[in-house]
């Protein structure tokens, strides 16, 4: 009896000519964008830049009544104070060299790239969230998420457009402004929550060419069927 | 009494008319300004033979008690591809037919972001009845998410029985839709990094790899820090 | 002696950005490659590649064995272009029927090695997306079968089927060139 694997190795593919010169042509290298490492790397590092920022959400200080009251009138009643002229003069050299102190640090530790992060909020706003989609604040009127939607785009981008269920696919209805010199592009757009959107970036490069791209930071999905490539993202319902 | 015969006949024939005008279908206000907002929304970005015969589907789905929003936007999504006018109307009343089994499958009361829902996973190929199961798994809620993961997961190449079982598992242990997205956010991560799919979402609903086993297990799908189970990867010589 | 893979990994999680631009520049040609050969077009080749090496960045703290970073990467390529399925917009060409042999021994014609690889890569075309993939992982890649079963989840039997379909496709489509 033969074994099967033995039977499937008996056709040995490595000897036949034609399979060998098929092997040997694809393994030659292929044309690589020259601008690929460039563009990986505008991505990975507003990735980075990403992970980087965290920002705090702002503490909301419930006032004491009463107390506040008097705090408040302490600081508005206006006092005189009296300072020599050289004394003055120190207090201005202080704090023009603060000025100065801090715009230097600044300059050495501002980001290169920077995406707004979300602020901390519950998670069930965080829901849906991956990458390049982010929620930045809650409008409670009608309970709509607002969402960040960022994209790295090429350098020859002239133009990005958001299109999905939510602004009849328009290419007109969200456009995406660079806020980065890295080519970083973004959108703000309230959706409900409690149901999937799909969509997909149009980026426009400086031939006028269009193209449909999904989001990079979005598991990939099968075309659509009208054979485009697609994103989605479900957000859950902010009381849920 | 020849009168009073012919009073009769006229009475009669009035209030068959009467009838007849009650029971025959009037457009209501609502439906004339929603019809019109879609003409207005398709003018421009289809051809006209292409918005009449979408706003034809449209009605019919709308008097089928399907969402008739959800079928203009996906003709919208047809023109902006630039798909010719005859591909997106053939796709529009494959949508409808969708959404038409998705009620079906869900119930005469299922909300339009359900059927919605329930289509697109119709689209990747979860059959009917699992849709059945999983509006049952949640009597009374809002099933639009727990759709959404289910074909979620069958995007990612997870088995559709496997996905579905592990859904229907989540949503009877009365995961809220939070939570259902936080699982599915983790599975698609596993396989990002090279777990295979259904071993993904065994481990993390059931955690085991055998996803007969049926009982979920709730750390295991909370596990936000565990590292998934991963084989060595295959060598890649390095040039 | 080249450096391995992990001190850059390290110095990256570390935050050297930068740093990750040599893992980048050392394997995306050979990914490239099989991307390429996968799905059909050197767009969706970079796209695929893009998405592979930013997901690779972001869970770069999740990759185990470091120093084998590649073999790491490749996996998530490969993943990655099995979701795009198969190619999209199939070319519509017939093959060509041209009486010269565009396959010999001898050094080629430039003419002739680009027709004879884009008579290849329509043969591709023409193969199911998971026999294409076995083809390329097997005899492109050069991979094991073991090695390929971790990758795709299939059994080793089943893939040397998949490998042998596509050899005997490629073989009845290619030789209708050959003479």
């Amino acid at each position: 009896m033969i074994d099967q694997d033995s039977a499937l190795d008996l056709d040995n593919e490595a000897d036949d000519e034609l399979i060998a010169a098929v092997t040997r042509t694809l393994r030659e290298p292929v044309a690589v964008n020259s601008r690929l490492e460039f563009a990986i790397m505008a991505q990975v590092r507003a990735a980075a830049a990403e992970q980087a920022a965290a920002v705090p959400a702002p503490r909301v200080l419930t006032p004491v009544p009463g107390r506040l009251a008097a705090l408040a009138a302490w600081w508005r009643q206006p006092r005189t104070l009296t300072l020599s002229p050289l004394t003055g003069l120190a207090c201005a050299m202080a704090f023009g060299g603060v000025i100065v102190l801090s715009a230097w640090l600044a300059r050495e530790t501002a980001p290169t790239t920077m995406i707004a992060a979300a602020p901390a909020a519950e998670a069930a706003v965080r829901d849906g969230v991956r990458g390049g989609t982010m929620p930045v604040a809650m409008t409670a009127s009608n309970g709509a998420q607002m969402v960040r939607f960022s994209y790295v785009a090429p350098a020859d981008a002239q133009a990005v457009s958001l299109v999905g269920t939510f602004n009849d696919w328009d290419p007109n209805a969200a456009r995406l402004t660079p806020v980065e010199r890295d080519g970083v592009w973004t959108v703000d757009v309230p959706l409900l929550g409690g149901q999937t959107y799909q969509y997909v970036f149009v980026v426009t490069n400086d031939a006028g060419e269009e193209r449909w791209l999904a989001d990079p930071n979005a598991p990939s999905l099968p075309a659509d069927e009208f054979g485009q490539p697609r994103s989605a993202l479900t957000l859950a319902r902010s009381s849920s | 009494m020849i009168a009073r015969l012919s009073f009769a006949r006229t009475a009669l024939t009035a209030l068959c008319v009467a009838v007849t005008l009650v029971a025959a279908p009037v457009p209501s206000v609502a439906q004339s300004a929603g019809m019109d907002d879609f003409n207005r929304r398709l003018t421009g970005r289809v051809d006209d033979a292409t918005r009449q015969q979408v706003l034809q589907i449209a009605a019919d789905a709308a008097t089928r008690g399907l969402p008739a929003e959800a079928i203009v936007v996906k003709a919208l999504h047809g023109a902006s591809s630039r798909a010719p006018g005859a591909k997106i109307v053939r796709i529009v009343e494959q949508y409808r037919d969708r959404l038409d089994l998705a009620r079906v499958s869900l119930g005469g009361r299922a909300e339009p972001m359900e059927l919605v829902a329930g289509a697109e996973a119709l689209f990747m190929g979860v059959p009917g009845d699992i849709l059945g199961h999983i509006r049952r798994s949640q009597p009374g809620s809002n099933v639009t998410v727990a759709l959404a993961v289910t074909t979620d997961l069958v995007k990612q190449n997870v088995p559709v029985d496997v996905a579905s079982r592990a859904v229907l598992a989540l949503a009877s242990g009365g995961l809220s839709d939070a939570q259902l997205i936080d699982i599915r956010k983790s599975i698609e991560r596993d396989i990002e990094l090279g777990t295979l799919p259904a071993t993904a979402t065994s481990l993390r609903v059931f955690g085991t790899t055998d996803a007969s086993s049926g009982t979920v297990s709730l750390r295991a799908g909370f596990r936000q820090n565990a590292a998934p189970v991963r084989p060595e990867p295959p060598t890649l010589r390095r040039p | 002696m080249e450096i391995g893979d992990e001190v850059f990994v390290q110095r990256t999680l570390a935050g050297d950005t930068d740093a990750y631009s040599v893992l980048v520049r050392r394997y995306q040609d050979r990914m490239a490659r099989y991307a390429t050969h996968m799905l059909g077009s050197a767009d969706d080749a970079d796209e695929a590649l893009q998405d592979t090496f930013v997901r690779a960045f972001r869970s770069l703290e999740r990759c185990e064995d470091p120093a084998r970073f590649g073999a790491w990467a490749f996996r998530i390529l490969v993943n990655r272009c099995h979701t795009a399925g198969a190619r999209r917009g199939r070319r519509d060409r017939t093959f060509v029927r041209d009486p010269i042999a565009l396959l010999s021994a001898a050094e080629q014609h430039p003419a002739e090695q680009q027709a004879w690889s884009e008579e290849i890569s329509l043969a591709l075309d023409r193969l199911d997306a998971s026999q294409r993939e076995a083809f390329l992982l097997k005899h492109v890649e050069d991979l094991s079968y073991e090695e390929m079963a971790e990758l795709t989840g299939m059994g080793v039997s089943a893939l040397k089927m998949r490998v042998k379909r596509a050899c005997a496709r490629l073989r009845e489509l290619l030789q209708e060139v050959h003479q």
